[in-house]
């Protein structure tokens, strides 16, 4: 039986287990509100509903981990736009835009593009997966340390596209980003850095709590301080749809972003949080509207939040082909399979190629219904920043320290999102872009460690970085910086006769 | 911003150098062809500095996007810092007090901080989110969170 037909058979068998489908629902409604709320990520909800699948059979555990997987990354955006706190940090760039929409009475078009938008990337990604699954694999495959360092340098380019007003502060701000994740045990020979002796400190700080801090937990002492602030955004729902003229505008990027989160996916290591990072560049530097982005342009959310849906399809490549988790949440996965019996990777795809239709054929499903349970949801997600703002900051501060501790059920990761929150709030008031640190964080380790790999297994060679896959990605890095450089100044010059 | 600028730079010019001056101390590695723990904290302390002495030129020299816009660190510095011992004392008081008592009177003085003064209403609000967000998180979605006082009961 040829691929399609074997994914048809399984849709079809899934379409006619109403137990599976309505689980699936639940599964999706659920992995939306999980992505919502702040610090829980799709890592966290999978790892939280793992245990609950344990004495399901598989055609049932199996979908709805799925569910919570497409439809937590999609939750992500829901409050990344209504309260400029990225639910995951999968939807980290879809802040940018998606608050200053909301801010400005946008915010039920905004949901509805990210709905849509989330819908076709994570369909791109999953057609993808079943279509193109063994020769991407093969690509990412054949990566070394040195490309996988190339790739993090490529990524680091994306700062020019989200410093804001000044270059120059935005490569500072990921230079802080790129101190903060020095600190912690040395990746290759465990030499502690920075860690004044706390045993706290030897893993580094953890991704969620920085991320909570910079972008929650400062945007609650902005709150405070402004008294004129405490005030209700104005953001009526006018349709549940986007716009056939938003579609029309966005489509292409939302494509394109596809198939960026989609190959980004498939390359171990560089998840949904790069991603949507480097659509959301890859969209402001071809896009004709590029001084609006940062200022609420809705390619801005198309954008990243197709890529992180579509990095779903693309993880699950090498995940299944080869048995690498391609992001954490897909290493959740692997542990769900095992748990059941089965290990992921080649055998997977000879003796149980059922199971392998059954996720492809999950996560078509699970997409559309995220599609249905979000666009239905979507009043009741906007009625969120419709409660007064004085009981809504102790909300979202109190969100966060949950999310903070209930990571590791640890009290320094609530002191770290708290501390890192002052230092975004001073970041924000010296006009520093806080976003690149979060890049900086998240690229910095993997530069590291695979430059100091590649050092080590080329006797200290740094020629592996001229292989034709590196160059390429160096090409595509002084592209990106190039091309946003001169679209800027362009702009500059257009707008300084005025 | 000029001043603020040159203030920033000046910060991180002093990060910098602490991270340099800390990681010389840093032992070589074994493998000959490792670089060793300093190299990439030592590229990102240059880094920082070669940028942020940019900035002070620049912001001396008044060139820069924000070097005319005006800096204000807070325009109520009295809200802040009253607010942000709020959230201090909430985080000291968190595994004493128990997540749900510690939210309940976090929520009412932050509400009143921020100018509510319908009482009833902040009083059932404040228990509400204290108690919702621990049936959500610690009952239905199985996260631990501190119970405190509360300990016997939860």
């Amino acid at each position: 039986m040829s691929n399609i037909s074997m994914f048809l058979s399984s849709m079809g068998d899934l379409l006619t287990n109403p137990k599976c489908l309505l689980l699936m629902l639940i599964a999706v409604a659920c992995g939306i509100v999980i992505g919502a709320l702040p610090g829980l990520t799709a890592t966290m909800g999978v790892a939280l509903m793992t245990p609950f699948t344990y004495g399901m059979d598989m055609e049932y555990g199996l979908p709805m981990l799925l569910a919570i997987y497409c439809s937590a990354v999609y939750g992500g955006s829901i409050s990344a736009i209504l309260l400029n706190t990225p639910g995951t940090p999968a939807a980290a760039a879809t802040v940018l835009d998606g608050y200053p929409m909301a801010k400005s009475g946008q915010a039920g078009r905004a949901l509805s593009m990210s709905v849509l938008a989330s819908t076709v990337g994570g369909l791109i990604g999953v057609a993808a997966m079943i279509l193109f699954a063994p020769a991407m694999s093969k690509i990412a495959l054949h990566f070394t340390s040195a490309e996988f360092a190339m790739i993090a340098v490529f990524g680091l380019s994306i700062i020019v596209s989200i410093s804001g007003e000044s270059l120059l502060k935005g490569f500072i701000a990921a230079g802080l980003g790129l101190l903060l994740c020095c600190i912690g045990l040395d990746p290759m020979d465990g030499y502690p850095r920075f860690t004044f002796g706390s045993l706290n400190l030897y893993s580094g700080f953890e991704l969620v709590p920085v991320l909570i801090g910079l972008f929650a937990v400062s945007e609650c002492l902005l709150s405070i301080e402004n008294k004129e602030k405490a005030q209700k955004i104005n953001s009526k729902l006018e349709r549940l749809l986007s716009p056939l003229s938003d579609i029309k505008r966005c489509m292409g990027h939302i494509v394109k972003s596809g198939i960026i989160g989609t190959f980004i996916g498939c390359i171990p290591g560089a998840g949904s949080d790069i991603a949507c990072f480097v659509a959301y560049g890859e969209a402001k530097r071809s896009a004709k509207n590029s001084d609006e982005f940062g200022k609420g342009a809705i390619e801005g959310v198309a954008a990243p939040e197709s890529a992180n849906n579509a990095v779903g399809g693309g993880a699950m490549i090498p995940m299944l082909s080869l048995g690498v988790p391609g992001d954490p949440v897909t290493a959740v996965l692997i542990g769900a399979l095992m748990i059941q019996g089965l290990t992921p990777g080649p055998l997977l795809y000879r003796d149980h190629q059922d199971v392998v239709y059954l996720i492809f054929a999950a996560m078509v499903i699970a997409n559309i219904f995220m599609f249905i349970v979000a666009t239905a949801g979507l009043p009741a997600f906007v009625k969120v920043i419709s409660i007064d703002n004085n009981i809504l900051v102790p909300i979202i501060f109190v969100l966060c320290m949950v999310g903070s501790f209930s990571l590791r059920n640890n009290i320094f990761d609530v002191w770290t999102a708290l501390g890192f929150g002052v230092v975004g709030y001073l970041l924000q008031k010296v006009k520093l872009p806080v976003s690149p640190i979060l890049l900086a964080l998240i690229l910095g380790p993997m530069a590291e460690t695979n430059l100091r790999r590649m050092l080590v297994a080329n006797d200290g060679s740094y020629l592996p970085l001229t292989s034709p896959i590196c160059l390429v990605l160096l090409a595509l890095s002084v592209f990106m910086v190039v091309s946003t450089l001169y679209k800027q100044s362009k702009s500059r010059t257009k707008s300084s006769p005025s | 911003m000029k001043k603020a600028n040159i203030v920033t730079g000046c910060i991180f010019i002093a990060l910098g150098g602490y991270v340099l001056f800390t990681t010389a101390g840093y032992p070589q590695n074994l493998s000959a062809y490792d670089p060793g723990a300093a190299y990439f904290p030592s590229f990102a302390a240059w880094l920082v500095i070669a940028l942020s002495a940019a900035l002070i030129v620049m912001s001396v020299m008044g060139k820069g996007a924000d070097v005319d816009q005006p800096f204000v660190l807070t325009p109520s510095p009295k809200q802040l810092g009253i607010g942000l011992g709020l959230f201090v004392l909430y985080c000291i008081l968190l595994t004493g007090l128990g997540f749900i008592i510690d939210t309940i009177w976090f929520c009412f003085a932050c509400m009143y901080l921020l100018q509510n003064r319908k009482y009833l209403q902040m009083a059932l609000v404040s228990i509400g989110i204290g108690i919702g967000i621990y049936v959500l998180f610690a009952m239905v979605l199985g996260a631990k969170l501190p119970a405190g006082l509360l300990k016997g009961i939860l």
